[in-house]
């Protein structure tokens, strides 16, 4: 799951311009379960266009914006995107990247898109993956701590890590407190005495830019 | 005799700490460290410290050895990338740097920069190993070098006998090439004596961290800015109730170094803002002859 969340919709409506007429876009995946881009916060969006005075000409939510196989397809179900001139979604980045891509047409992100994570018990988890193209999360007992630790530390906690709390702030938990207890109950404490090597990141980079056949 | 040759032969070291400045006016930067000419063995030079933008640690360490001192230069992975570091490290090198302090380096976050993009392409281990290839003459990807360095390589911990993570992180750094340790400052010497027990087996040079309280400023700046220590009641009354906190802070940081004299390899004295004390407390403290 893509986590993402809102933007300041203030600011953002100061920066459209009022020539435009614009179409809203949910996310019927991430988006919409993290009830960021589902159909009640797209409906919001619009009614909230229409009451600053943009010229607002529908919404749709998508089922699954970073994945469109024919934009025909969407156009036809919504006949009054043909009026819009720009788009504003309401989908992580790849949603926002596809839309643009598969219709040609001004997107505006609705949303930053902040990591992969994903959603257990009704509590949102974040940064479970760096996408990074090198993936040892067995060897950290399933917590990643590149992906979680801010400094990305794969040998261990820094000297900031005290009493189980990250030095960034004090309502973040270390990630290698959670990982150290994980590999106590184990009782396989390799991960702090084995030494990892950097991390190889041309595995991520030789991937940039790439369309490829699936 | 020289940091390196003090430590390589086991002997009491005293090292301190001196910060860039916040521009390029090194006139207090050279008259701190003149008040501790003769008093100690090696002047550390921070690296951004608390991610707070100052002078380049290589550009002061340049200042500093001109001056006559020698240097132990912080190496923080925050702000440069593999590339980045060994190219530095062979520069301090050339200079005439001889000692590092390899460091993960506080989170920019913590800082004065908002929006900085932290590195942390290596970590402190990883930092120390690629030391130990450059000192055998190769980088990080095993290639020879035109000429390999000779850096003695220290690392800091965080003196607690009971948090088991730092311990074995002290052990990986050991490991890694870590031949001296300098710690966070020390106020319970019975703790501190409880962790040397812990970590004697180790083979290196631990330096114990001697922050010295003056006022009770330096209390709050503590407390608030520097988390994990902990202060004795006991020191914050002394201070307190002291007509002369001054002259009381420089009593209890020299007291606090004679306890430590026979179970640590050495002092490292980081007062927060001057070194106007510094010698008065190694004299009290029976270092300085």
């Amino acid at each position: 799951m893509i986590i993402s969340r809102q933007k300041d919709l203030q600011v953002l409506f100061e920066g459209l311009s009022p020539d435009d007429s614009f179409f809203v876009i949910g996310c019927g995946k991430c988006a919409k379960k993290l009830r960021v881009g589902g159909q009640k916060e797209v409906e919001e969006v619009f009614w909230r266009l229409v009451d600053r005075g943009f010229r607002a000409v529908g919404w749709y939510v998508i089922s699954t914006a970073c994945s469109i196989n024919s934009w025909e397809e969407i156009a036809s179900e919504k006949p009054e995107i043909d009026d819009a001139t720009a788009f504003l979604v309401m989908a992580c980045g790849n949603g926002v990247s596809v839309i643009n891509r598969v219709s040609g047409m001004k997107a505006y992100p609705l949303l930053d898109t902040t990591s992969i994570g994903g959603v257990c018990d009704d509590y949102m988890l974040h940064e479970q993956c760096a996408a990074c193209a090198d993936c040892n999360i067995h060897l950290y007992h399933g917590i990643c701590p590149y992906a979680q630790c801010p400094k990305g530390l794969q040998n261990g906690p820094c000297g900031g890590s005290i009493d189980g709390v990250c030095e960034i702030g004090s309502e973040r938990s270390c990630v290698w407190a959670q990982i150290y207890e994980e590999a106590e109950k184990s009782e396989n404490l390799e991960v702090f005495t084995e030494f990892h090597p950097p991390k190889d990141h041309s595995k991520k980079v030789r991937r940039e830019g790439l369309i490829e056949k699936i | 005799m020289d940091f390196k040759r003090k430590i390589e032969t086991g002997k009491l070291v005293v090292t301190t700490e001196v910060a860039p400045p916040r521009g390029t006016d090194t006139t207090l930067l050279i008259e701190e460290a003149d008040l501790l000419s003769g008093c100690v063995d090696a002047l550390n030079v921070s690296d951004n410290q608390r991610s707070i933008m100052r002078m380049s640690p290589l550009g002061v360490a340049h200042v500093l050895q001109e001056q006559g001192h020698e240097v132990i230069l912080h190496t923080t992975c925050r702000d440069r990338n593999r590339l980045a570091l060994q190219s530095d490290l062979l520069g301090a090198w050339n200079l005439g740097v001889r000692n590092i302090l390899a460091m993960t380096g506080d989170h920019p976050l913590l800082g004065d920069t908002m929006g900085t993009k932290p590195v942390y392409d290596l970590d402190s281990t990883q930092l120390l190993q690629a030391i130990q290839n450059l000192n055998r003459g190769h980088d990080i990807m095993n290639r020879r070098l035109d000429g390999g360095t000779g850096f003695m390589a220290g690392a800091v911990v965080r003196p607690d006998p009971n948090d088991k993570m730092q311990l074995l992180r002290l052990k990986r750094k050991v490991s890694c090439g870590a031949r001296f340790i300098q710690t966070q400052p020390v106020y319970n010497t019975e703790e501190f004596k409880e962790f040397i027990e812990k970590v004697s087996h180790l083979n290196t040079h631990i330096i114990a961290g001697i922050l010295p309280i003056f006022s009770l400023k330096t209390v709050k700046f503590i407390n608030d800015k520097l988390p994990g220590i902990i202060i004795p009641q006991e020191v914050v009354e002394r201070i307190k109730n002291s007509t002369d906190p001054a002259e009381e802070g420089i009593e209890l940081a020299a007291e606090t170094i004679k306890k430590l004299q026979d179970v640590a390899g050495g002092v490292h004295i980081m007062p927060i803002i001057t070194h106007q004390h510094t010698e008065a407390i190694l004299k009290r403290a029976g270092m300085l002859h």
